[in-house]
């Protein structure tokens, strides 16, 4: 009975230490640390060649790691029984071309030790979910990028897992196939599946995810629940009419810094703001707008990675490419 | 059940590739051309009717007309099933399973299910075995019942050449599922299989020649000891038609040998070995230690590429 005690943790995915050189050359990870609490939607976020399938691999023993310490659903990596109840996505994948979008589901639900009449139950419910039930006795070869994908997850659904593991879900999908995506995933959390993924699409993440880890150069740059992380900085921004430059001094005593046309004030500082108003009633200013400013995910991202959040350009773009 | 999947899997792959039905048309075709040929008193009759070859060579009733016959038979279906003809079909439909299911894309999935890379990659060989099993039964049952329908012959010992078969693919298929691993490709690894079967046969052709010519080439057995250390330790495929022969009826034993070593000129067999020595040496293969060893020198092949098939990042 002491096995149980492992179990009893809540973390779904506890990671520590993950190091991987690939061909002694490419430093994919240099020692990352990732805990994913059971239950949650957890994004993995960063530029590409970051590592973030590298680090997924490890988790579903594609590659291995040189160092790797810690837990998945309570058992060491690898675990045969806990790979059973974890749905895996790779990126890009590809399935035979061979098989029909029905016999896809059976053969990887049949490796992934689902009984038959499971496997025969189960099937047509996802396709359906998926949109493909008029394709499901089609070859997959005359599948489109989109059906593919919808049936790369429901090939990560057959088992009914408990962890699933997305690599890049919403890869070739319109917007409709993201918006289904994701109203799965909350779906899925909603029945107490953890959820571990991986997008480059700031957007996605920011909608669906309760915690990410931003990946950059194979280290963890920021790790924490959304709120944490984008309610850590928030700014005020004033627009005015009129020539600011004059007054450029008196503002900038009160903390304030010009940009763009804006008088910015970092923190939450709503004292320091009205002080701001009133020296700019003073001087004849006009206010038009007082906007409360968090930080998106966006701006996080592009200071992880060691960029200014004060580039204009950066914060106007929304969902950029990483 | 996961390995099971694997084998049905292999099957989906191979009728996917047109070879599949190439090889079942081959089967039929050769056993309906079979089925137009029957053999009277006086000769061959073929097409039913249409032609007719006066021959007491194949003239039914006479002892000659028999074992002809028979050799005729044991001829094409043995030629056609662990000849080259029915190996390299054999090959051909395989040897892109190992390198598809490692594709990227495809070998992610596959790894990440709850086995080991090992009882994956033993399924993916299995499933090819299966599917030159399945090949094997209906080719020499449709052309040994056609030789029993048609030309009142039948020889039930030829039902051996199914496992037979799948024995010798097993052979060079070991090699041909390592290249698979190391290349990743299905036409190099075809290649390289086709080049070390040449390996194979080499030193078991060179000792027969050196047995044969030893007095004039090698007095003093040097380059026979030396190439026979070399057959013994690699597969031996050319003792499959041996063993067949053995199977298949003492009585067609020095027939098979004839048909298997000898030259043709002129439309007459040459034997290369007089019928006498190939009794012998007939008598000579020991089935189990052949099998065996070279069931060995196959499983090393397997264990080196499953080894290196579990340590491959992908
Ligand atoms: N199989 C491999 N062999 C060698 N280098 C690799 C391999 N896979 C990934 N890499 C390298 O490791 C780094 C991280 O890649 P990856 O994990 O795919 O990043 P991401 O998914 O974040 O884009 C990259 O520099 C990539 O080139
Ligand atoms: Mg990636």
């Amino acid at each position: 009975m002491t096995l149980q005690v492992t179990e009893i943790t809540n973390l779904a995915i506890d990671l520590i230490g993950v190091r991987k050189t690939y061909r002694k050359k490419v430093q994919a990870l240099r020692g990352v640390n990732v805990q994913v609490g059971r239950g949650e939607i957890f994004g993995l976020l960063g530029p590409n060649g970051a590592g973030k399938s590298t680090l997924v691999k490890i988790m579903m023993r594609v590659v291995r790691a040189d160092a790797v310490m810690g837990t998945v659903l309570g058992r060491p990596l690898g675990n045969k029984n806990k790979l059973a109840v974890t749905g895996y996505l790779p990126e890009s994948h590809r399935f035979p071309g061979y098989l029909t979008g029905m016999q896809v589901l059976d053969f990887y639900a049949a490796l992934a030790r689902v009984p038959r009449p499971v496997r025969r139950s189960r099937a047509p419910g996802l396709l359906d979910r998926m949109g493909l039930t008029r394709w499901a006795d089609r070859p997959t070869r005359e599948y489109s990028k989109g059906m593919l994908q919808r049936l790369g997850i429901s090939q990560a659904l057959m088992n009914d897992p408990e962890l699933i593991v997305l690599d890049e879900p919403t890869d070739g999908l319109d917007p409709m196939g993201r918006r289904d995506v994701r109203s799965m995933l909350l779906e899925l959390k909603k029945a107490g599946k953890t959820i571990f993924l991986n997008s480059h699409l700031l957007s996605e993440l920011e909608m669906v995810c309760d915690r990410v880890a931003i990946l950059n150069e194979g280290l963890v740059a920021r790790q924490g629940t959304l709120a944490e992380l984008t309610q850590r900085t928030v700014e005020y921004r004033i627009r005015t009419s009129g020539d600011l430059q004059a007054i450029r001094g008196e503002i900038e005593k009160r903390s304030g810094t010009i940009r763009n046309g804006q008088i910015v004030l970092g923190g939450r500082d709503a004292q320091g703001v009205n002080e701001l108003i009133d020296l700019l009633r003073q001087n004849g200013h006009l206010i038009e707008a007082v906007e409360p400013h968090r930080l998106s995910l966006e701006d996080i991202f592009v200071e992880a990675l060691g960029q200014s959040t004060a580039a204009p350009a950066v914060s106007q773009t929304g969902g950029r490419k990483a | 059940m996961q390995v099971w999947a694997l084998i049905v899997d292999s099957f989906r792959d191979a009728i996917d590739r047109k070879i599949f039905w190439i090889m079942l048309v081959l089967s039929a075709a050769t056993a309906g051309a079979m089925a137009c040929v029957s053999f009277d008193a006086e000769g061959v009759n073929v097409l039913f009717g249409t032609w007719h070859i006066d021959s007491e060579f194949y003239a039914v009733g006479s002892e000659t007309g028999r074992s002809a016959i028979a050799a005729t038979i044991i001829k094409i279906v043995f030629d056609l099933s662990i000849g080259w003809v029915g190996i390299i079909l054999a090959l051909i439909a395989t040897a892109g399973m190992v390198p598809a299911m490692m594709s990227p894309g495809a070998v992610d999935i596959l790894v990440s299910k709850p086995m080991s890379r090992h009882k994956l990659f033993f399924g993916k060989y299995v499933g090819a075995m299966a599917f030159v099993l399945m090949q094997a039964t209906v080719f020499v049952f449709l052309t040994t019942f056609v030789a029993g329908w048609r030309w009142k012959c039948w020889i039930l010992e030829l039902l051996w050449l199914i496992p037979l078969t799948v024995l010798l693919f097993s052979y060079v298929y070991g090699f041909c599922a390592l290249f698979g691993v190391l290349t990743r490709n299905a036409m190099a690894s075809l290649l390289l299989t086709l080049v070390a079967w040449v390996g194979v046969w080499a030193p078991q052709t060179l000792y027969e020649t050196f047995v044969t010519f030893e007095e004039q080439i090698d007095p003093d057995q040097r380059y026979q000891r030396a190439v026979g250390a070399l057959k013994w330790v690699l597969p031996k495929t050319q003792d499959i038609p041996l063993i067949a022969g053995k199977l298949a009826g003492a009585a067609l034993m020095s027939d098979v040998i004839a048909t298997e070593s000898g030259t043709v000129t002129d439309g007459k067999k040459e034997p290369t070995i007089d019928p006498r020595q190939a009794e012998e040496r007939l008598s000579d293969v020991n089935i189990a230690v052949s099998i065996a060893s070279s069931l060995a020198f196959e499983g090393v092949l397997v264990a080196a590429a499953s080894i290196l098939f579990r340590r491959k990042d992908f």
